[in-house]
């Protein structure tokens, strides 16, 4: 049988992150859902996010075509997003 | 138009269920309640651990059972009471009487002996009743679904979730109804619901009914509680409260919010309906049984086997580690999203077909293992 392996999800056009399905390692080639392959910069976790677009400081991170909080400092294509650069939006 | 075949009430309520109930008003007649079920095979026991000692919530636990009761997949009931409980009992009698076939057994009449004895008798009457109701056509419009999700975990809102969304449109699409609650899981979402609201009064409702969530968490978690999710959330890649909720809304697929209800309130409207109620799945399910939903879907990635006595429970699995362990408990694996091709138009659409075979009869896993257990009243008093 053909083994199947999805790398990421990516939940809405708008996202500027996908979610590792699996562990994804450093410097590895990240296939995108729509065949686009980017580079990871650091290793991602599994459900973990990362970047497909440069996220700059203060730009909103998108996941389910919405807002879910701010880059507090530049995040760069293939990077994770987590708690480290990223804080709740204002008054929630 | 799709339809179903479903039991035609009285009250013009349609039911997938053709259910005699035995049903308890307080905690004191529960045994009695158990035995009578035990005794008629088929009879479905509704037990809970209150009735009694409580008062601010003595309206809302009346209309909880009134509402199990009446519920539409219940052909009759039979109210089994102590005698001396501080629950408006004839009230109960009263709310149930007046749309379903009704019989009340007071225990300090006769004792628990006697009681049971008629007790079963009773149901063994109303079981035989019940046989011989025939399902009828119906289409799918009659239908008010109830999503749950529990024990969740991070790809609870990736494959689980958005699966039920896609029941969701598909229902409201056939001018039938959805219902997403657990309003401390919508914290944070207020600008994406709000703007799917129907008209000015569902906006500023569901405005409302987050906003109050909110000041709720903030008492208990402090200002922080924009980033405060549970730790075990942040560790398996949640970053913010909006996120987790994002994830959690999915249920409620992308339709419009048609109207916003108090817990456990009926529904003017059909469409897409946001309950206020408790995150808490015992509570939660309570309020979906008593406001008339028919059919729950309910995600899970920890596994979470509940099921509500009146109503099925088709259960998801987010991912297929937890498929795998718990297949009895599981209807649905929806981590195939995950580690097969299947598309979400694949994943919604086998769900679609699930749903109407259950609909039509065919039981769930938590039915078939009766997974009922005991039913939760909303509480938020100390009792005396």
């Amino acid at each position: 049988m053909e083994m199947v392996f999805k790398q990421v999800m990516i939940m809405d056009d708008k996202d500027n992150v996908a979610v590792a399905l699996h562990p994804i390692a450093e410097i590895t080639r990240v296939t995108l859902p729509d065949g686009r392959v980017i580079l990871s910069a650091e290793p991602i976790p599994q459900a973990h996010k990362i970047a497909i677009h440069p996220i700059a400081k203060g730009e909103a991170v998108i996941r389910y075509g919405e807002n879910i909080g701010y880059a507090t400092k530049d995040i760069a294509q293939g990077e994770l997003v987590h708690v480290h650069n990223l804080d709740a939006v204002e008054g929630m | 138009m799709t339809t179903f075949m479903g039991y035609e009430r009285a009250d013009g309520s349609v039911g997938v269920r053709n259910h005699v109930v035995i049903l308890s008003t307080v905690s004191c007649a529960n045994p009695v309640v158990q035995h009578i079920a035990q005794g008629a095979p088929g009879a479905v026991p509704i037990i809970h651990a209150h009735g009694c000692g409580r008062k601010p919530e003595k309206p809302i636990h009346r209309d909880t059972l009134i509402g199990y009761g009446t519920h539409p997949n219940v052909y009759a009931t039979i109210i089994v009471s102590l005698g001396c409980e501080s629950i408006p009992v004839q009230e109960i009698i009263d709310g149930i009487k007046a749309k379903r076939p009704t019989e009340v057994l007071v225990i300090q009449d006769c004792g628990t002996v006697k009681t049971t004895e008629k007790g079963i008798e009773l149901a063994k009457k109303f079981l035989a009743e019940a046989a011989q109701v025939e399902r009828k056509e119906f289409p799918v419009s009659k239908l008010m679904l109830a999503t749950q999700c529990g024990g969740s975990d991070a790809l609870s809102g990736m494959t689980a979730n958005p699966t039920i969304g896609r029941l969701t449109d598909w229902l409201v699409g056939e001018g039938g109804s959805s219902v997403i609650t657990e309003s401390t899981e919508m914290i944070g979402t207020t600008p994406v619901l709000a703007r799917r609201a129907v008209d000015d009064k569902v906006r500023e409702d569901i405005t409302r009914v987050i906003a109050d969530a909110q000041k709720h968490a903030v008492e208990i978690l402090g200002p922080n509680a924009a980033r405060a999710i549970a730790p075990g959330n942040i560790a398996g890649g949640m970053t913010t409260i909006q996120e987790k909720s994002l994830g959690c809304i999915r249920k409620g697929g992308t339709v419009p919010l048609s109207e916003v209800v108090a817990y456990g309130q009926k529904p003017t409207r059909s469409g897409l309906i946001v309950m206020d109620g408790p995150g808490y799945d015992g509570e939660s399910l309570s309020g979906l049984t008593m406001m008339g939903c028919q059919i729950m879907t309910f995600s899970t990635g920890r596994g979470t086997p509940m099921g509500v006595p009146v109503m099925p429970v088709i259960k998801l699995a987010s991912n297929d580690q937890l498929y795998a362990r718990m297949e009895d408990d599981m209807d649905f694996n929806a981590g195939r999203l995950v580690s097969t091709n299947m598309t979400f138009e694949e994943a919604g659409d086998e769900l679609i077909d699930l749903f109407l075979r259950v609909v039509n009869g065919e039981p769930t896993k938590a039915e078939k293992n009766d997974q009922n257990g005991v039913v939760c009243l909303y509480t938020y008093s100390a009792p005396f």
